[in-house]
């Protein structure tokens, strides 16, 4: 029963890699971050209604009880879904990407629409040694989060030369 | 091929001066805030004040300077930028749309210019704006970059291929059925609204004493009068705005003409055509008549320049012949594949679930506040669950040759024409609702206003969508 819902809650014939493991730590880091800021709202928002103003309890309550919701999404399992869902191919004439959260997306880029190509990286990310690969097209931008560096420059240059000999009109 | 080289060094005077100026109010508020006694009085505040941020602007610009890097070759201009945050981007010549120069009086009484390279761009950022460089050094990567599109001015007198009129009798049922009237009925009653509030209390009194005295009926008979009054109004208004409406097909492009007061004149180039959309507002459709609009690319961010009116009313059964004769290039589809059984649940659920939580409020609010009538709030399901029945019957898709085509309804019948080559991304989505109900959303993004449009068709099977997915592959 779980297994049938598992099986068809997956996408069919995903894209074939699989972004660096090490993302998921970084999103991680980043629902820690996040879920501090909440928690300090959360408490701050009790502190104001419930203490301050004398509020109802409730009020003040539901605030932190929300935000204990918030803490294990961010910090558990948003990474792990996005992480179970991100997914990236590049073949001759096309890249495809997936990803998503609750909404899965899978996105179809041609080679000939290809405007350019980008990789940046944050601080937090060149720590991990991950760079974002970012590539547009006239109309669309895609990211592919948490690449290694060496493969973010690799993949940066086949799509730049696959783009290059693409001679369809716009 | 160059090495990677950075701005002329003025560009750091160039923008701490003009960031200095731009922050000139800024550095005043702190000057004032700052104790009086700190630096000597509000002067020598100010002085401080501005000397910071002189410094800090011009700290900020030198790094910005020597991290902005720039290379050109054969066709590839690259660029390396950013402090904290490292952006390459290579932009390659096929994509080059066009590039200007301009320079203002610092620039020029230094011999820079500004080089900005637009490509057919995603957002405003998406292109390279190099802001001092010398004339020639400009000219030199222009020369590297430059695909010659030079024409020749002299061209024969044409004849159209074809050309569609918009007379008599139809100008009248188009401007009818405009639903303009909507629009200047609701800012009637807004005027009206507003008016209200100074109009005197006696006044008011006097008045609903004699409403009461007036039968509702009279009541009544204002507001259709006022109704009609703007009807007709906003009818005259589209008769005059789009009098001797024209379009005519050349060999390479659209020209469209209309206006008697104010004329235009619109040239579109067939290749910046991105799609075709067939529109049935409300009161058209019943009457079986659209309005043709045309989705040109490198428009503004406005709707009215990237979406191009190419017929304000054709007949329904006439579209495929007006298509033949202006727009060769598109047709309407013969087959359609429709929307699954299963996905009318989704579109009952998304049409009335924002109406129940309405009548819910509603209903609640009225039984605390303790008025009767509150069951009535329950009749706006009708139109609800109707709308909800009607976008899923009218959904459908459909890929023949290298055309797509989606019809969907959000009130106004849409339908959208795309070739393959106009679609620059093809997207499938699905939350997990639609991935256990094997349902994908499907939505195409074309070129048209700079951040990118995109149509989409909700709930579609996902074998279905697979096979557009399928045709959108080149591989």
């Amino acid at each position: 029963m779980l297994e049938d819902l598992r099986q068809k809650l997956r996408m069919d014939n995903e894209p074939k890699e699989s972004i660096d493991p090490r993302a998921r730590k970084v999103w991680m880091i980043g629902g820690v971050l996040g879920s501090i800021i909440v928690m300090a709202i959360a408490i701050g928002f009790y502190a104001f209604v419930t203490i301050i103003n004398d509020g109802p309890d409730w009020v003040g309550w539901s605030a932190i009880a929300l935000g204990l919701v918030y803490v294990p999404w961010s910090v558990y399992f948003s990474p792990w879904l996005r992480m179970r869902f991100w997914r990236y191919e590049l073949r001759e004439n096309e890249m495809e990407i997936q990803h998503g959260i609750f909404v899965i997306k899978r996105h179809l880029i041609p080679m000939v629409r290809v405007q350019y190509v980008d990789t940046e990286h944050g601080p937090l990310m060149r720590y991990f040694g991950l760079t974002t690969l970012s590539i547009s097209t006239a109309a669309t931008k895609f990211a592919i989060p948490a690449l290694p560096k060496q493969r973010a420059e690799e993949l940066r240059g086949e799509i730049a030369t696959l783009a290059r000999v693409s001679e369809e009109d716009v | 091929m160059s090495e990677f080289q950075r701005q002329h060094p003025l560009l750091i005077l160039l923008d701490t001066g003009r960031g200095l100026i731009s922050n000139l109010s800024f550095a005043l508020i702190i000057a004032i805030s700052l104790p009086d006694d700190l630096f000597g009085g509000f002067v020598g505040n100010a002085i401080v004040a501005l000397l910071a941020m002189f410094g800090l602007s011009a700290l900020f610009n030198v790094l910005r300077w020597y991290f902005f890097l720039y290379r050109y070759e054969e066709g590839l201009v690259h660029i390396r930028q950013g402090v904290l945050f490292k952006r390459e981007r290579t932009i390659k010549r096929d994509r080059v749309q066009s590039m200007n120069t301009n320079a203002n009086v610092m620039q020029q009484a230094f011999g820079l210019v500004t080089l900005q390279i637009k490509t057919a761009g995603v957002s405003v950022d998406a292109e390279v704006n190099l802001r001092a460089v010398s004339k020639c050094e400009a000219e030199r990567i222009r020369s590297h970059l430059y695909s010659n599109g030079i024409r020749s001015e002299s061209e024969p007198m044409e004849v159209p291929r074809a050309s569609r009129f918009l007379q008599g009798r139809d100008i009248w049922l188009a401007a009818l059925t405009s639903g303009r009237f909507m629009v200047l009925f609701s800012v009637v009653a807004l005027i009206y609204a507003q008016v209200f509030e100074y109009i005197p209390q006696s006044y008011l009194d006097q008045a609903m004493e004699s409403l009461s005295t007036f039968s509702m009926m009279v009541v009544i008979l204002i507001a259709v009068g006022l109704f009609v009054l703007t009807w007709a109004l906003s009818a005259i208004v589209f008769v005059i705005q789009f009098a001797n409406f024209s379009v005519r097909r050349y060999e390479d492009r659209l020209e469209i003409n209309w206006g008697v007061l104010k004329k235009n004149h619109v040239i579109v180039k067939l290749h910046r055509v991105q799609a075709v959309v067939v529109q049935q507002g409300p009161l058209r459709q019943p009457l079986g008549l659209c309005t043709m609009l045309v989705e040109v690319a490198g428009g503004g961010a406005k709707e009215k320049e990237r979406i191009t009116l190419l017929h304000p009313l054709v007949r329904r059964n006439e579209v495929d012949g007006f298509l033949k004769g202006i727009l060769p290039e598109y047709h309407l589809p013969l087959a359609a594949v429709v929307l699954p059984k299963r996905a009318l649940r989704r579109y009952l659920f998304r049409s009335t679930v924002p109406v129940a939580v309405l009548i819910g409020i509603v209903i609640t609010a009225f039984h605390l506040g303790g008025l009767p009538y509150a069951w009535v709030s329950l009749l706006l399901l009708v139109p609800a669950i109707s709308l909800g029945i009607s976008r899923y019957r009218n959904g459908s898709l459909s890929v023949e040759g290298d055309q797509l085509s989606l019809r969907f309804r959000s009130v106004s019948l849409v339908q959208v024409l795309i070739t393959r080559s106009h679609i620059q991304s093809l997207s499938l989505m699905a939350n997990p609702f639609q991935r256990i109900g094997r349902l994908r959303t499907v939505r195409a993004s074309l070129l048209s206003s700079p951040a990118g449009k995109s149509y989409s068709l909700k709930d579609l099977g996902a074998e279905d969508a697979k096979t557009v997915r399928d045709w959108y592959s080149r591989d």
